[in-house]
């Protein structure tokens, strides 16, 4: 037998009771629906909970710390946990303790009191993906005895003119950043330039106190190679302060401790260490294995986890909910399938007599149920992508005029309610087909068992 | 007649038993016949002689209690239901009393039917449906549907589908109980002339008398045993 005739046949039979073959699917059209707007909500979830936790920083970062009594963080331990799996570069992350200044100009004639100095390894820079304005990393070429450092996109606004009157000796570029713009004057239109460009300067920074007589201060020549991008998750430094290699800012603390007199400590550590795991994925087992050495350690993992957990679940109870609904719609169909094999109860019977083989009758029968969750799936399908954009719309606000602004809201937005992803679409196809299927297994396998006499004689 | 040198049909100690609450009711006790390609068989008694059971095991629609039933070399009783479809596909036809067409298609898809099954495209299957309605004389109601026919016309449309995939052997199980005497002379008549024509072998099953003439050999059933087989020109008890 065709199978174009088994079709056909199906669907004609299908046909014959327009009413009840469109209740049925109407059935299934609901639950497909049901369950895809159940998922669409999970899903949206899920992904305004990531982009949440994008914005707070990097998901692969974790950080390290000596916990007091266990392991120094020491540059040997640290080289020793890159071992880790999964770990693509450990960085110690130390600051400038001592009292400092940064100066560029003439004389010095613009200066930042106590400015944040970061030292970290120089692969730290691409590896945990800091972003330039200008320039780049440490390139590790050698000028002189001037020093490589990246400064933070708003370092030079810190430097303030020591040759104004305190008050009006900056730039007020915080106030151009942050300030409700709504009755702006008229010059704010542009960012104000700082006094100086630090990429075109060198900068002077003094260790130690001056005005303390019994200090030796320390003065080094930075050059500033890149301007990084403001970005808190990673440290104050990338917005006001300064980044330099951490070999370098140590060599200059013993410096100045030697010029000053203070006693070295024999086994120097950090007090801060950064890693940057390969994938999100693999950071809780980092975690672990780093804790297991005797160091403390946090990272977003631990605010990522309980949201993920709660998602989780609230994804299962939202497409349980939607399952219940399509449960129902598959014992409509089982239940139309078993009036249309009594009704058809002859006419299986006279097939049979006439020489159909068992395989057509089963396939007839699966034919049609499947067909039945075919349309329903298709249909319920289409309706969800509706329904799901009247959502994200609604819960937008309201009334768009600008078609650019109703794409963001429907198809990128990650405050959307419900997102429907294509694998979703097509899944609750499949899956509404797989469903016609299996629920008219059971009346399919009855008609089989038809016996030719009884039929034929039900008269 | 033309007869054969080997039997297509060959029955040997049939037996079949309905068990009825407590009793045992034999339907058929056996049985013995040999029916010769080309024969018109007609199988003759009164309702509850067991005729329509042998009809049926003849058939493949019903298993018997004991006992072997051979079409040609085919071992029926022991074919699986689905040997048995492919069975009745390729050599059998059916002629039913109530017609059993099926009432949502029209006669030349009624008539079709059996060619669905054994895979024939639609066109084709479509020409050879309207020539024999055509052969018939239902060329004029092709597309009508069993509900606007008459009992002739329908018992007409269900010859048309049993000869229509030229089988070796149709079953008629009382092709002309709900006709009237000239629509069963004109359907016999028929019936006769198509297997005259393919040289088929007919069996027939009746309780009347008169569908007997057509036959070229009568079996007689009653109480479940053959009581007297006679084939035309001759006499001769069982």
């Amino acid at each position: 037998m065709k199978i174009r005739d088994l079709f056909n046949i199906s669907l004609h039979n299908l046909m014959r009771h327009k009413s009840r073959t469109i209740l049925t699917v109407l059935g299934v059209i609901i639950g497909c629906c049901s369950v895809v707007i159940m998922i669409s909500f999970g899903i949206a979830m899920k992904i305004s909970q990531e982009h949440m936790l994008s914005e707070m920083g990097d998901l692969r970062v974790i950080n390290i710390y000596n916990n007091g009594n266990g392991s120094k963080l020491t540059d040997n331990e640290i080289t020793g946990m890159e071992s880790i799996q999964n770990i693509v570069c450990i960085s110690p992350k130390m600051y400038l303790e001592l009292p400092s200044s940064a100066a560029a100009g003439e004389n010095g004639r613009y200066k930042a009191q106590w400015p944040s100095v970061a030292g970290v390894k120089k692969d730290a820079i691409n590896d945990f993906n800091y972003e330039f304005t200008e320039g780049g990393g440490f390139t590790g070429i050698k000028q002189g005895d001037t020093i490589e450092a990246l400064a933070g996109e708003y370092f030079a606004y810190s430097l303030r003119d020591s040759q104004r009157p305190e008050g009006y000796n900056y730039i007020d570029y915080w106030s151009y950043l942050y300030s409700d713009n709504d009755n702006a004057d008229e010059d704010s239109e542009e960012m104000p330039k700082p006094y100086v460009d630090p990429m075109d300067t060198t900068i002077e920074l003094t260790l130690g106190d001056p005005d303390n007589p019994t200090e030796k201060t320390l003065v080094k020549r930075l050059k500033i190679v890149g301007i990084l991008k403001e970005d808190y998750s990673k440290g104050y430094e990338t917005s006001e302060g300064l980044i330099l290699e951490a070999n370098e800012l140590k060599a200059l603390v013993k410096e100045y401790n030697r010029l000053n007199g203070i006693a070295q400590k024999n086994n120097e550590s950090y007090s801060q260490a950064q890693a940057m795991v390969n994938d999100i994925e693999n950071v809780a087992e980092c975690e672990k294995q780093i804790q297991q050495l005797g160091y403390s350690t946090d990272s977003l993992e631990s605010v990522r986890e309980p949201l993920e957990k709660d998602v989780r679940q609230k994804q299962l109870m939202f497409a349980g909910l939607g399952i219940v609904s399509l449960f129902v719609a598959a014992l409509g169909i089982m239940n139309t399938m078993f009036m249309a094999i009594s009704e058809r109860k002859k006419e299986i019977g006279i097939m049979k007599a006439l020489g159909c083989p068992l395989a057509a009758v089963r396939i007839m029968f699966l034919t049609e149920a499947g067909l039945i969750g075919l349309i329903g799936g298709i249909i319920g399908c289409v309706i969800s992508f509706v329904i799901s954009g009247a959502i994200n719309i609604v819960s937008a606000g309201g009334s768009f005029s600008d078609p650019l602004a109703i794409a963001e809201i429907l198809f990128l937005s990650p405050d959307r309610v419900s997102v429907i992803p294509v694998w979703l679409g097509l899944c609750s196809v499949v899956f509404s087909v797989f469903i016609g299927i299996l629920s008219g297994y059971w009346p399919a396998e009855r008609a089989v068992g038809i016996s030719v006499l009884d039929a034929i004689r039900s008269e | 007649m033309s007869e054969g040198t080997k039997p297509i049909i060959r029955v040997r100690n049939l037996c079949k038993d309905y068990i009825a609450g407590e009793e045992r009711i034999s339907a058929l006790k056996d049985i013995n016949i040999d029916i010769m390609p080309g024969e018109i068989c007609c199988i003759f008694g009164q309702s509850g002689s067991g005729k329509s059971t042998l009809l049926n095991m003849l058939a493949g629609l019903e298993a018997p209690t004991s006992g072997d039933i051979f079409i040609g070399n085919i071992p029926v009783s022991r074919l699986s239901e689905n040997d048995l479809a492919i069975l009745r596909q390729r050599y059998l036809g059916f002629i039913f009393q109530s017609y059993n067409l099926m009432d949502n298609m029209t006669a030349v898809e009624n008539t079709a039917l059996p060619l669905i099954f054994k895979g024939v495209d639609k066109k084709q299957r479509e020409e050879l449906a309207v020539s024999a309605l055509r052969a018939v004389g239902l060329g004029e109601r092709l597309g009508h549907y069993p509900s606007r026919m008459s009992g002739g016309q329908q018992q007409r449309v269900g010859i048309a589908r049993a000869f229509i995939t030229k089988p070796k052997i149709v079953f008629a199980d009382e092709p002309t109980g709900n006709l009237d005497t000239k629509t069963t002379a004109e359907v016999m008549d028929m019936i006769k002339s198509f297997a005259k024509k393919y040289n088929q072998t007919i069996i027939l099953v009746t309780h009347e008398n008169d569908l007997a003439e057509y036959a070229t050999r009568v079996i007689t059933l009653a109480d479940g045993k053959i009581i007297k087989d006679t084939r035309k020109g001759e006499d001769k008890n069982a």
